[in-house]
Order: C-alpha cells, then sequence, then structure tokens
C-alpha cells in the first residue's frame, strides 16, 4: 500500500509532463559553410566533385534544403545578384552525390555538428564552351505553416559561390580594363591630364576593372609609382579578385584598402603611378601622371609674403608730421 | 753495528727525503655533476642580407640563400611573424608574413637606405642562460665561474656571431641562495677584457658565496633574464652548419676559492657541458576559407536602434502581435556573420511580399514611404517616426560590433525588396575583407490606421549571406 501511494503520484507527475512538454524552438540559427568560393576550370566531358562542409552551430537540430542558384551578375564588391526564380539550363549538370541528400530536398542536421554535401559537376562533351556562375544555397525549411503567428516569418540562407570555366584552355583569353583610375583624396589639383599634388600629403587612389570578356579573370598585379625610371619608388600588391565576364570590381590594395602614397620632400616632380594587371589571361594597364611639388609650403609661403608686404605697406604709408617751430 | 746502523738510518732518511721530493703527492679537481645549461628558447639568432628586388617603399623583403662571410642564415626558416629584426643597421621592422623561403613581408614599408643588396638584416635570440649542476666539494666562501662560448673578434657589438653568444653589451647574473651557498650579484665581463682572457674566447660569469660550501648541493646559475634584457645574443648559424642540425657549444664551470685568480690558480672543481641552438620550428596550419551566418532573438524592452522592442522575437520569426491604431510598434533580430574569404561578405534581404491578410478579401499592410513619403527598398531611406497618416512595414539597422557597412543607417528606414514585385534583394550588411563576428541589429517598425481590415497578417523575409567572390 505505501508503494502505491508513491508511485501513483510519480506515474501521474511523469504522465503530465510527456503531454504537456513544450516544442523545444531554436534560440538561433547559426549556420555555417566551407569552402565560400569555388573557382573551377573544366573541359567539356569531364566530372569534378566538391565537398563541402554545412555546420549547424545551434543548440537545436536544423531543418536545411540545398539549391544551386544561377546568377549572371554581380556588384562592384563581388556580391551575385541573385534570384532564387532563376533558372538556367546547366542547372542539370550538378547533383549530390550524397546518398541520402538530395538538391531541393530538406535534410536535417543535428545541433552543433556538420553536414558533408558531395557536390559533382558533370559538363556533357558537347557542353557549350563558356562560364557558369552559380551559388550553393543552403536554406532553413520548415513544413508546416505557424497558424498563430501575426507578424514576419524569418528564413535564413548561407551561400557558397561557384566560378566555373567550361573551356578546352587552361586560360582562355578575356578583356579587361582599369577604369576610372584617379586620386580620390590628398591634396592636388587636376590641369589637363596631369595632377599637382602637394608633396607631403599622402594620396589615396580608387580604381574599378572591367571584365569585358567571356571568362573570368583575377587581378593580380601592382600598384607602383615611379620617377623616370623603370626603379620604382613604392610598389604596392592588387588584392587578387575574381572579376566575372561582363562586370566590374573595385580595386584594393593586399589588405582590402584603397592604394595609398604618401611622397616625401625629396619626390618633387613628374611621377608615374600605375595599376598594372597581369594574369594568365588578360593584361591590363593604366597609369596617371602626377607631379609632386610642396603645394601647402608654397601656399604658406605666398601667403606669408602677401601678408608682410601688407604690412610693410601700411606701415609705409603713415605720414611724419613736422614740428612747428614758430609756436 | 754502529756503521750499519747509521747507514740504515741515513738509507731511510734518503728514501722519505725521495720520496717526498720528488714524488709529490697529486691533488685532483673533482668534476662538478650533473651539468645543465638550459636556455629559455634554443632557437638562433638570424644572420641573413638583403637581395634585390628588395626596394625602399615596399614591405616585401627578399634573401639571399647564400652564405657570405658573417652572414649565414640564407633561409626564412629561423623567421616567424611578429619577430622584430633590424635591416639596414638602424631601423627595426616587424615581420608581417613569411611567403616563402627566401622572402617575407613587414608590416612597414623599408625605408631609403635598408633595401640595398646586401644589407644585413639581424633577429636577436637572447635566452636566459639557466645553469645548474651540482657541487663535487665544500669550498669555504669561494666562488663559481661560469664561461660562455663567445666568438673570436666582436664578440659584444650587439651583433649575432657564428661561433659564441655575443656579449650585448650588458648582462645580468644572479644565483639562487641555497644552504652553505649564499650569493651575492654575480660578475660578468666579455671576452677579452681583463680579467677574462684566459681561456679566450670565452664570456665570463663569477657568482661569489659566503658559507661553508657543501658536497653535492644543488647550485642554479642565471645568466640574462627571461624577458631578453641584459642578456646574450644567441649564435646565428654557424658557417660549417647543416641545416636542421642544432649548433652545440661548450660551456664550462669552475669552483674556486676565494682568493683564487682564474685563468692564473687552478679551481677546485671544474665541469663542462653542452648548450645548442637551432631554428624555431615554424608551426603552420591549414585553416579552410568559411564563412558563417547567425540569427539571433532579442527579447522585449531591448533597447536597439535608439528604439525599445515592444516584442520578443524568435530567430524565426517577427511576431508583432495585435497592433493598436496610429502606433510605432518596434522588434529586432540580431545578425552575426564571419568569414575569412579574403573578399569579405555580402547579406542580404528580401519579403516575399507584403504583410498579407489571405482571407476571402485579401488585404495588405503596406510597405512603409517613411515620414517623407519617398523611401523605397533601395538608397539609403529616410527618417519614420510619426504612425499617424505614415502606416506601414519597415526596418532599419544598427551596428553591434565590428564596422561593417550598413544600409540603411540607424535612424533610416526603408521597406523590403520583394519577391513578388521582381525587386533583387538589397544589400543590407556588407564587408570587403575578412571578417569576425560582426554583428547588426535589424529593427523592425510598423503602424496601421483606422482603414487597416482586421484579421492576422504575415509574410516572409529571407536574409542570404554569401562571401563575395
Amino acid at each position: 500500500m505505501k508503494y502505491k501511494q508513491i508511485l501513483i503520484p510519480i506515474l501521474y507527475i511523469v504522465l503530465f509532463g510527456f503531454f504537456t512538454a513544450t516544442k523545444v524552438h531554436a534560440e538561433s540559427y547559426n549556420l555555417s559553410v566551407s569552402p565560400p568560393l569555388l573557382r573551377v576550370h573544366i573541359l567539356p566531358g569531364k566530372a569534378i566533385t566538391q565537398v563541402y562542409t554545412i555546420g549547424n552551430s545551434d543548440i537545436a537540430d536544423q531543418t536545411l534544403v540545398a539549391s544551386i542558384v544561377p546568377f549572371s551578375q554581380a556588384d562592384d564588391n563581388g556580391n551575385p545578384v541573385l534570384n532564387p526564380q532563376t533558372t538556367a539550363p546547366w542547372l542539370g549538370y550538378f547533383s549530390l552525390a550524397n546518398s541520402e541528400i538530395k538538391l531541393n530536398e530538406p535534410f536535417t542536421i543535428r545541433a552543433g555538428a556538420t553536414e558533408q554535401l558531395v557536390l559533382s559537376l558533370t559538363v556533357p562533351p558537347d557542353a557549350s564552351l563558356g562560364e557558369i556562375y552559380a551559388t550553393l544555397m543552403i536554406s532553413t525549411y520548415t513544413n508546416s505553416i505557424d497558424q498563430n503567428l501575426e507578424g514576419t516569418a524569418l528564413k535564413a540562407t548561407i551561400g557558397s559561390n561557384l566560378l566555373i570555366t567550361i573551356s578546352s584552355e587552361a586560360y582562355p583569353d578575356t578583356v579587361l580594363k582599369i577604369i576610372d583610375f584617379n586620386p580620390t583624396e590628398g591634396s592636388f589639383l587636376k590641369i589637363g591630364n596631369i595632377y599637382f599634388a602637394d608633396s607631403i600629403t599622402a594620396m589615396k587612389f580608387s580604381a574599378l576593372v572591367s571584365n569585358e570578356g567571356k571568362f573570368t579573370a583575377d587581378t593580380k598585379g601592382v600598384f607602383r609609382v615611379t620617377k623616370g625610371t623603370d626603379n620604382p619608388v613604392f610598389l604596392d600588391g592588387i588584392l587578387p579578385l575574381n572579376v566575372i565576364s561582363k562586370s566590374q570590381r573595385i580595386l584594393v590594395n593586399t589588405n582590402g584598402a584603397p592604394f595609398e602614397f604618401t611622397p616625401t620632400l625629396s619626390q618633387i616632380g613628374n611621377h608615374q603611378i600605375s595599376l598594372e594587371i597581369k594574369t594568365e589571361n588578360s593584361n591590363a594597364t593604366s597609369t596617371i601622371e602626377v607631379f609632386f611639388f610642396p603645394l601647402k609650403l608654397s601656399l604658406g609661403l605666398l601667403l606669408t609674403i602677401i601678408i608682410i608686404s601688407l604690412i610693410v605697406k601700411t606701415s609705409g604709408k603713415s605720414t611724419i608730421v613736422p614740428l612747428d617751430n614758430n609756436k | 753495528m754502529n756503521r750499519v746502523r747509521i747507514l740504515g738510518i741515513i738509507t731511510a732518511a734518503s728514501l722519505i727525503g725521495i720520496n717526498l721530493f720528488f714524488r709529490p703527492s697529486f691533488s685532483f679537481a673533482a668534476n662538478l655533476t650533473s651539468m645543465r645549461d638550459t636556455l629559455s628558447t634554443s632557437r638562433m639568432s638570424f644572420s641573413g642580407r638583403v637581395k634585390t628586388p628588395s626596394i625602399a617603399g615596399s614591405g616585401h623583403v627578399y634573401i639571399y640563400t647564400a652564405t657570405s662571410g658573417n652572414f649565414t642564415s640564407i633561409s626564412t626558416d629561423g623567421l616567424k611573424p611578429g619577430d622584430s629584426v633590424q635591416i639596414g643597421g638602424t631601423n627595426f621592422y616587424t615581420i608581417a608574413s613569411i611567403v616563402n623561403s627566401s622572402e617575407f613581408t613587414v608590416t612597414t614599408n623599408l625605408a631609403v637606405g635598408d633595401a640595398d643588396d646586401g644589407d644585413a638584416i639581424y633577429f636577436r635570440s637572447k635566452p636566459a642562460h639557466i645553469i645548474t649542476f651540482n657541487t663535487a666539494s665544500a669550498v669555504n666562501g669561494g666562488f663559481f665561474q661560469v664561461l660562455i662560448p663567445a666568438a673570436s673578434s666582436n664578440s659584444n657589438d650587439t651583433v649575432p656571431d657564428i661561433s659564441g653568444f655575443d656579449f650585448n653589451t650588458t648582462i645580468t647574473a644572479t644565483a639562487t641562495s641555497v644552504p652553505n651557498y649564499t650569493f651575492i650579484t654575480g660578475v660578468a665581463t666579455a671576452s677579452g677584457v681583463s680579467g677574462c682572457t684566459s681561456p679566450a674566447n670565452f664570456h665570463c660569469f663569477e657568482f661569489h658565496y659566503t658559507g661553508p660550501g657543501a658536497i653535492g648541493a644543488g647550485i642554479q646559475l642565471f645568466i640574462g633574464t627571461s624577458a631578453g634584457t641584459n642578456t646574450p645574443v644567441a649564435p646565428a648559424p654557424s658557417a660549417a652548419r647543416i641545416a636542421s642540425q642544432a649548433d652545440a657549444y661548450t660551456f664550462k664551470v669552475y669552483n674556486f676559492t676565494n682568493n683564487a685568480q682564474p685563468g692564473v690558480s687552478s679551481s677546485t672543481d671544474d665541469g663542462a657541458g653542452k648548450v645548442a641552438v637551432i631554428e624555431s620550428v615554424r608551426v603552420s596550419a591549414t585553416v579552410d576559407p568559411s564563412i558563417t551566418f547567425k540569427i539571433e532573438a532579442v527579447p522585449s524592452s531591448t533597447s536597439t536602434c535608439g528604439l525599445t522592442t515592444s516584442v520578443t522575437t524568435t530567430s524565426a520569426a517577427v511576431p508583432f502581435g495585435v497592433l493598436s491604431i496610429d502606433t510605432l510598434r518596434w522588434a529586432s533580430q540580431k545578425i552575426t556573420v564571419s568569414t575569412n574569404a579574403v573578399s569579405g561578405y555580402t547579406v542580404t534581404a528580401v519579403e516575399n511580399e507584403r504583410l498579407s491578410n489571405l482571407a476571402s478579401s485579401p488585404s495588405y499592410i503596406p510597405n512603409t514611404t517613411c515620414d517623407s513619403g519617398t523611401c523605397t527598398y533601395t538608397g539609403a531611406g529616410s527618417g519614420w517616426v510619426t504612425a499617424a497618416a505614415h502606416p506601414g512595414f519597415g526596418y532599419t539597422l544598427a551596428i553591434v560590433s565590428g564596422t561593417p557597412t550598413i544600409t540603411p543607417t540607424v535612424g533610416n528606414f526603408r521597406r523590403f525588396a520583394s519577391i513578388t514585385a521582381n525587386e533583387q534583394p538589397t544589400a543590407i550588411m556588407t564587408n570587403a575583407a575578412i571578417a569576425s563576428a560582426q554583428a547588426v541589429y535589424v529593427c523592425y517598425q510598423i503602424s496601421v490606421d483606422a482603414t487597416q481590415t482586421a484579421g492576422e497578417y504575415e509574410n516572409q523575409v529571407t536574409y542570404t549571406a554569401t562571401a563575395n567572390f
């Protein structure tokens, strides 16, 4: 009897807990994907496989869907313009080699775990030569509608970009042009095609590179300052960036910052400032002429001379009244 | 009989005398035992040369890969990012990265005069020495002399030598007092200076003590400091060195009596040991490029974007709940992005459509046009502080951590791009370089007017994070 008196309440409590347990929701979406970029050259008739690692760092399991979304445009920062509704005839080249995960079908990654997606690209032998640009999108998925929601539901997506060149050549030619290469900060003025700049003030430069060809190129090269001879007085690297066909990218240095050159007082005279891109499939160069001279010093001296001249003139105009000896 | 006795005595005396004079007793110095010279780092110094095409104004340094005289460092294996190296004789530079075995970069560009072909490159490794041994005799009130190998010339010019330790001007020498040995501050003398000439090519360090001494006592002597100040400079690779093998040097320790003169007097006990230096092992690891994207809930009554949230969000939903007419209501979520992709990342946002009530007569909560009536889904947005006559749904952003570029900025509102209207997702958060946990608040704002049809409204917003290519 005593045991029954204890067991029955315990049973009630346990049953109550089972039937009233609330559904646990994820406190956050916390997704990761590696690698974030795949750059591939491939011959028609060939196939490759790339493993992507998808991470779920949240405290709850996450149901996701993987899809391939084509794009053809990107902004100046290399961010693709994505429209999930977009389609392309080559989407069938892609598949997942996973036994239990398919494109456009939900799969679950457990809390704190990772999953590998084995993406296979098979290019038919008669595939057109050219570029394929797409993003492997990993999106959160729910198969139920919250009837009680009065507001906005959220969907999180993380993407990894694919830049694929289908070509029989290792480095098919493309056409790169450097445009809008100009100083943006510093003390300078432009007369004709020559910039006249102060020789002790740092100058910053901006530039765009335009890919007018059919194939992706990258922007390996240097930012160079020379004075007459071939020996540079300053060198900086250009951050290698991918420029897809028919697009533009902002050029930056290897630190991800605008190009900058700080002349010294000894660097007076005509200088050539150039951006030189040399890659396996395209070269591009742009040069501007800058004449450095002590602009600020000169202006300061000029101002000083003017002030002194004014003072001297003003002092010279004051008249001397002679003494009246008759008084 | 008397003659025999006398002869026997003379013979015995002679034998005794001969024994004393011509067979002197030898006393041998005992060996100090368990001798060690432990270095705080076994890393050797670097002595190399600048090579063309290194140029002033650039941070890229090329080095010679062939030895020349005392310039025996011919590979960057002995260097690592963060090292302070002297280039050109005067200026110091911090290594930013190791490009390959013959190139490295520095954090500041080379000054004029520091990039000439053949200019010296020095890295000074300055390990503290900890000399330990056990005594063999009890020498009352004596001293220990330690000899550290030195080059035969220029052994006190702070420049790394290739056949010994450089004295580096001033050295701190101390010892730990133990029972029977109470030490005073040690005396350091550079090789070749008076009092440190014999044996040649050694720096001398004397550690005087009071006390009776003891046999088998553990002694610990310190030369230099753990911080590297007042510490000898470790040798650079020796001329005959084989790569990846240590250069070993012999150090010596003597135990003298109080008034002994090292180099002239004999020590009571002595010992020798080996100390070795080698290139540091540069450990490298590969970190795969990746991007991480996180959306977190924000509870109600939280101050975000200069506003106080009205409701608690989840990572999957923004439940505004029941809206009051002509009253602004707010909610927030926190977005965090990290990536080691060199081009950085972009986060875009798009809604599937306006907040909709798809009942028999569909009705919508309009997207905001702000107070001005002109804000749209692109651009910087504009202010929206008045609910009356300005119903709508929109958002603003505020940076929580890091320095991402956000649009719109806090206080400026705009609506989401709409898939239904064939509008492209708009970038709300970007960074053009690698990013570590850059976070922003997305702050939603909503209001309805009296003409809004009653019902439940909902839509879906999609945030997409991709690394820039």
